[in-house]
């Protein structure tokens, strides 16, 4: 298990680092330069050569690269290029947005899907065909479409649920829920179809298991043949389809935002995006990947605690 | 945007051929084969026929429903909706099979040198493109738009890269299994060299797999690229494109909501149609192993039997005990049930049990 730990450990640091030379490359490698931002439209080449002077642009790649890396491992992630205000607090104070919406959708897939996925599984005929159509409708359905559907049917036809506008946690733990509710919905649709298939395979291939037989024959009680005994051989596959979810979410996430007007890293990443706000965009990428990066870690280590096979491979 | 809902399905078996040919005989595969198809001709050739050009503005028709001359609709600046969408099939269409084409392009060859290659050079592989699947794809995607601007075609192909990952991680296996097979191994001994053993011998029975994951991953193109079109990182206007439609119609949610349906219909049917396509050619899911749940069917009743043992309070005869679908666990128990044996089977642990 110690082996295993620091092996995917390790495997997360190697990606988090990959991806912060990915996004300085990526910002480096190409024609514009930040200077020509700074200076703004109209700017002559002077002004803009001494904006990049001013901005240490010109020194070669390699100091450039070790003094963004020490600033970043600080937390330092400068400032931003069209407004000048302070990237980091800007962008821990919208993550919680993105990754409560992230989190809640991949939980809300993760509960609907596996009951969707078990029950098809174990009945069989007309309702497992039903939800094998189901979910092949569910998973081509755009998530921001599916967004716009939920605030006609639920905000504007009923007022069941706010379309817009975002109320912290801490401030209202009711109102928080209710506020990413329809987020959450709209990419939980697709993220439940996939969980649902995933675990539907799974649970056809466990009930098929030799101890499955065996502990059905002497009398275990049905949902804990299901829910127990069956799920946590088909456990394996299920989780790791919700780690790539998760991911997958994360990015949906920051698409579905813009419609429910929601103060998250989807809002402050189309609006860097949109000026060449580089220095932002980098932050964006650094920050979204060790999110991402921790939630897989933490999902392999719930695996390899469901499954010893994993554990030792 | 569900990225990689990528599977292999149950690919053994069958030329790639005979599996298309199976697979447009099964409805899903008719509908996903003839949707695909209908939209490629009507993009191809909708200048020929299109009712009303794309940014033909009818202000006096604005937000109007279908009707004989808007079959369906019109947008808030009048423009007919049935025109922009035909018209922006193309741009959707390429942009997705774009990433299709960079995603197997990469993907493929990575499969086949890293099965061919053993254990060393499948190692070094699958490391990069495990770091390669565990970065939030959609910001990065963000981030080269924000360097190079929304150039859609280029920002497809960077996400082919990045879905090569994935595509290797599937094909591998199937490479690995097939590169066991005897005639791949006869192909080998007879000298021939390791790309025509590739070409000839392995890719070919690797073709089914790639068909299906072709046909998943075109869909996934289309909504990641929507998506992006969704967030303004589209076509610049005023070329359509089906999400810049469907950011415009959702302003529009209070005013007219039909506006949001056949946009979104459209690019949901043909991410269905794709997904369809796929589930047809890969022969479709596994089947359910028989229901778990108690059979309810009753054993014929024949009506009381002669008794062999008179002193007996109960008889079995030729009991089977059997798991639903299962062998029979216990044949052929006969046993006369006396009195002073019912004390004993009564207090055995299995009593009291289903």
């Amino acid at each position: 298990m110690v082996g295993y730990v620091a092996r995917r450990l390790a495997f997360a640091i190697g990606t988090v680092a990959a991806a912060s030379v990915l996004s300085f490359l990526l910002v480096h490698l190409t024609s514009g330069s930040p200077g020509a931002i700074v200076a703004g439209q109209g700017a002559t080449p002077e002004q803009i050569d001494a904006a990049n002077e001013e901005l240490g642009w010109n020194r070669p790649l390699v100091t450039q690269f070790a003094d963004w890396v020490s600033h970043v491992t600080r937390g330092d992630f400068g400032t931003s290029l069209s407004d000048g205000h302070d990237i980091k607090a800007d962008l821990f104070a919208r993550l919680p947005v993105t990754a409560s919406i992230a989190l809640l959708a991949t939980l809300l897939s993760a509960i609907v899907g596996i009951v969707i996925g078990v029950t098809a599984a174990v009945r069989g005929g007309r309702l497992d065909r039903a939800v094998t159509a189901g979910s092949s409708i569910a998973v081509s359905l755009p998530a921001f479409w599916v967004g716009v559907l939920l605030v006609y049917a639920l905000s504007i036809r009923t007022t069941l649920l706010p379309a817009t506008g975002y109320v912290p946690f801490a401030e209202n733990p009711v109102e928080w829920l209710k506020s990413l509710a329809l987020p959450a919905i709209a990419l939980a649709v697709g993220g439940a179809a996939i969980v649902a298939r995933t675990a539907r395979t799974g649970m056809v291939e466990a009930l098929r298991q030799e101890h499955i037989r065996t502990l059905q024959a002497i009398g275990t009680p049905p949902w804990r043949l299901r829910y127990v005994h069956a799920l946590r051989f088909a456990s394996a596959p299920v989780v790791s389809v919700l780690g790539v979810q998760f991911i997958a979410l994360f990015g949906g996430s920051i698409i579905v935002e813009n419609l429910f007007a929601l103060p998250g890293l989807g809002q402050a990443t189309q609006l860097a995006v949109g000026v060449h706000d580089l220095p932002a965009v980098q932050g964006v990428v650094v920050i979204a990947t060790v999110v991402v990066v921790i939630t897989n870690l933490l999902l392999d280590l719930l695996v390899a605690a469901l499954d010893p096979k994993v554990r030792t491979a | 945007m569900s990225v990689l809902p990528l599977d292999a399905g149950q690919a053994a078996g069958g030329s790639v051929k005979r599996r298309l040919r199976a697979a447009l005989r099964k409805p899903a595969g008719v509908f996903g084969a003839t949707w695909l198809l209908l939209l490629v001709v009507a993009s191809i050739t909708s200048p020929l026929w299109l009712p009303h050009e794309v940014d033909e503005q009818d202000l006096a028709a604005a937000l109007a429903g279908p009707s004989g001359t808007h079959w369906l609709g019109t947008d808030e600046l009048g423009r007919d909706m049935f025109s922009r969408i035909v018209a922006a099939a193309g741009e959707a269409l390429i942009g997705s099979a774009i990433t299709v084409i960079v995603a197997f392009g990469i993907g493929v060859p990575l499969a086949l040198f890293a099965a061919e290659h053993g254990q060393q050079a499948e190692r070094v592989v699958s490391r990069i493109t495990e770091i390669l699947l565990a970065l939030p794809g959609m910001v990065i995607l963000l981030a080269v738009i924000g360097v190079i601007g929304p150039r859609i075609y280029i920002v497809m192909a960077v996400l082919g890269v990045m879905i090569s990952a994935a595509v290797y991680r599937v094909l591998l296996a199937v490479a690995q299994s097939v590169r066991k097979r005897l005639y791949v191994d006869a192909a080998r001994v007879n000298g021939l060299g390791s790309l025509a053993v590739n070409v000839r011998h392995v890719l070919p029975a690797m073709l089914t797999t790639i068909a299906v994951q072709a046909a998943q991953l075109f869909g996934i193109g289309l909504l990641i690229e929507a998506g992006l079109a969704f967030i303004g990182f589209g076509p610049r206007p005023p070329v359509p494109s089906w999400g810049d439609m469907i950011q415009a119609a959702s302003v529009h949610i209070t005013d007219d909501p039909w506006l949001m349906v056949p946009t979104g219909a459209v690019l949901a049917l043909t991410v269905m149609a794709a997904n369809e396509l796929a589930d047809a050619i890969s022969g479709g899911a596994p089947k359910p192993a028989p229901r778990l749940a108690r059979m309810r069917r009753r054993a014929a009743v024949t009506g009381p039997a002669e008794p062999r043992d008179p002193t007996a309070v109960l008889e079995v005869r030729d009991l089977t005990v059997a798991v639903d679908g299962g062998p029979a666990l216990v044949t052929g128990v006969s046993s006369p049930w006396r009195r002073d044996l019912c004390s004993a089977w009564s207090a055995s642990p299995a009593a009291g049990r289903r």
